[in-house]
């Protein structure tokens, strides 16, 4: 009866192999017959230096250590033995799970015997006897074949850890080097701005959590704080095109709208459904000290006057970015205009959610204490304060372990440029001077719509992009007009009706679809530096035209016209175009507008 | 956590509910809820009445559950919200996404 080396098959699915340690005269050698040699092949040693010797036999395979599954021990056997057996075959077992099962003598052993042999490791006893009943018998094998069973569990479950350790392993090597890529691109992380106090846990930068600060050309500040869903990978997934597009477009002048809605249509493009971030943005304008923040699913940021000590909260008014795509997306800031000693605050929810060992949560109210009770205390002192009242509370059994908070400090602006002399490095200040001329016939009108590829055009110019907003309005009003009212010859009166918008739309398309012949014509002019600008618009349409001259001169302001000049004007979006262009004019029999934009440093 | 479900009459509207914390350990039970049935009902309900804490993970598995029905074209309620669930739903928005009551 030889052992079988361990196969791949587990334990329940092949012949036990069972070592019986037992002396040469022993009645115990009777169990031989207990089991059944189809399930347990038995291999019988009598005593331990046998055992020892054959594990160093050429054939060692028919005791190799590891193919023993379950060790019977006589303790007959462990008696004459002088070493302590069960221990000798604990260290040759090592790490597998065997189980050490005694042969204890009914009326002869002591129970000592047996009580220090399991506490040296062996697992249970039988109790044998010389005159052995079939009942015996099957207890016997009863008793084996749920050792049997445990030590497959066992196995198993060692197997499982082994794999569960490999992952996590695989997973820590993979968080690493993402890590190291996030914060590569985050480098040029301008966060160390001396108007700017920060507080991000370990944690939270783990959870997540990425502030990214960059001044702008025009002298200026921009910063985001973001709090990713998803831990670890996800996030440095998504923190990575986030850090990446916020400095090339902070750099080169976007506007904050412009980067907001850039940030959300990459993130929606890459992340998968579930994965978003939640984000609050502030632009600081130094020059005339002016303050834009939009927060998308963050708690509420603050703002702190000193001179009142009031505070004002900034709640979250659109979705996180990276859920809904582009053409859904309109980033709303709230401005406001501070002086210098004001102060900003923006958080995610974990200070919020800090807890004490009373299973308190730290609160909006208790932040709003902490912070209006540092209001005249220097900015880096107060900031301390507010951090080291979120670390009392916590209290010392538990680090403050996932929190994300920063101060912004409104500044003058040669306090500003002090602090950070490279933001004053200024756009390309070469001399721009260019002339673009765009014709679109029925099918383009039809199908295309020109106004981002002119835009697109303009923010070419560094100096023009933060203009964009005032741009895109140009663009598409004159557009809209040349277009709805000059070619298709449509009037703005149908919007008024009631059901109006829906009913002009629809004429809209129903005449553009028809359309068959006819132009609409863009010309667009620059020239510029890095002081001023002049861009001048110029768009022709094929239609008949309107008798401008007949209606209040556009130059005098609108509300001077008389309401019929009124209606027309407006549905021609001329007082919006009045607000933002240096000069309106129109030329031939009306179908030709033309717009003059100015801009100065 | 415990996630169950019922479909009405008709078979158009899928109701489904989360008992106790609505967090990530109910990613699998969320998705077989609705993914494992013949056909697309019309309209689902999300009853969060016994849910008493939401979190980042399960915004994520509402998205996940209006993606799989039909995106901007899904039908999607999420109600008897209690105070604490409520306030997460409008801090981030999701009053654009889904209805809720």
């Amino acid at each position: 009866m030889s052992a079988n080396l361990p196969s791949e098959k587990p334990i329940s699915q092949r012949p036990v192999n069972v070592c019986l340690l037992v002396p040469q005269q022993s009645h115990q050698l009777s169990i031989i017959h207990f089991l059944d040699p189809n399930l347990y092949h038995l291999t019988v040693v009598h005593s331990l230096d046998h055992f020892t010797q054959s594990l160093n036999t050429p054939k060692a395979e028919r005791y190799a250590i590891d193919a023993i599954d379950i060790i019977l021990l006589s303790t007959d056997l462990a008696k004459a033995e002088s070493a302590n057996t069960v221990a000798y075959l604990q260290t040759l077992i090592a790490h597998r799970y065997v189980p050490i099962i005694l042969l204890s003598q009914t009326d002869v052993d002591d129970a000592s015997i047996l009580i220090d042999a399991m506490a040296a490791g062996a697992h249970d006893y039988i109790e044998t006897s010389a005159k052995p009943s079939t009942h015996t018998a099957k207890l016997f094998a009863a008793k084996i074949a749920s050792q049997v069973r445990i030590a497959a569990m066992q196995t198993l479950a060692q197997q499982q850890n082994a794999q569960i350790m490999e992952h996590h392993k695989h997973l820590m090597v993979e968080q690493q080097l993402a890590e190291e890529v996030f914060n590569k691109v985050s480098q040029n992380n301008g966060v160390d701005m001396a108007n700017i106090r920060h507080w991000l846990s370990p944690i939270a930068v783990f959870n997540g959590d990425v502030l990214l600060a960059a001044p702008t050309p025009s002298g200026g500040l921009i910063v985001l704080l973001g709090d990713f869903t998803g831990h670890g990978l996800a996030a440095a997934i998504g923190a990575i095109p986030l850090a990446s597009t916020f400095y090339s477009m902070v750099e080169k002048g976007f506007s904050m709208p412009d980067i907001i809605k850039e940030l959300n249509a990459k993130l929606h493009a890459i992340l998968p459904v579930s994965v978003f971030c939640c984000a609050s943005v502030v632009q600081l304008n130094f020059d005339e000290g002016i303050v834009d923040i939009w927060n998308a699913g963050l708690p509420d940021s603050y703002v702190l006057r000193k001179d009142s000590s009031t505070i004002e909260a900034i709640s979250s008014n659109g979705l996180a970015l990276g859920i809904v795509g582009a053409g859904e997306y309109q980033p709303k800031p709230t401005r406001f205009n501070l002086l210098a000693g004001d102060r900003l605050y923006l958080l995610s929810d974990g200070v919020l959610e800090a807890t004490n060992d009373k299973g308190e949560q730290f609160g909006d109210e208790r932040l709003l204490e902490a912070i209006s009770g540092q209001v005249n205390a220097n900015a880096e002192k107060g900031f301390a304060a507010i951090k080291q009242q979120v670390i009392d509370f916590i209290g010392e059994h538990s680090p403050a372990d996932d929190i994300s908070l920063v101060e912004l400090g409104m500044v003058n602006a040669a306090d500003f440029a002090a602090m950070y002399q490279s933001s004053q490095q200024t756009i390309t200040a070469e001399p721009v001077s260019w002339h673009f001329s765009y014709e679109l016939r029925p099918d383009s009108l039809r199908y295309q719509d020109p106004v981002p590829l002119l835009l697109h055009l303009l923010m070419e110019v560094p100096t023009l992009r933060r203009y964009s907003g005032q741009l895109f309005t140009i663009m598409t009003e004159l557009y809209n007009n040349a277009l709805e009212h000059g070619l298709l010859g449509l009037s703005s009166a149908l919007k008024q009706a009631p059901e109006g918008f829906k009913s002009y739309y629809s004429a809209r398309n129903n005449h553009l679809n028809k359309l068959k012949q006819g132009t609409v014509c863009f010309t667009l002019d620059y020239q510029g530096d890095d002081q001023q600008g002049l861009l001048v618009v110029d768009v022709i349409d094929s239609g008949k035209g309107f008798d401008y001259a007949a209606l209040a001169s556009l130059t005098q302001p609108f509300h001077e016209g008389s309401h019929q000049a009124q209606a027309v004007l407006s549905g021609r979006g001329i007082p919006l175009l009045q607000s933002i262009c240096s000069k309106i004019e129109y030329l031939g029999c009306g179908n030709h507008a033309r717009v003059e934009f100015k801009w100065t440093a | 956590m415990p996630i169950s479900s019922t479909m009405s009459a008709a078979k158009s509207e899928l109701i489904i509910n989360v008992e106790g914390r609505f967090d990530f350990s109910a990613h699998q039970d969320f998705r077989s809820a609705y993914e494992d049935l013949d056909g697309l009902p019309k309209h689902f309900s999300v009853d969060m009445t016994e849910t008493t804490y939401l979190d980042s993970s399960a915004l994520g598995m509402l998205l996940l559950l209006r993606d799989y029905a039909g995106g901007d074209h899904s039908s999607i309620k999420i109600i008897n919200c209690n105070d604490d669930v409520r306030k997460i739903l409008v801090i981030s928005n999701f009053g654009r996404l889904f209805t809720i009551q």
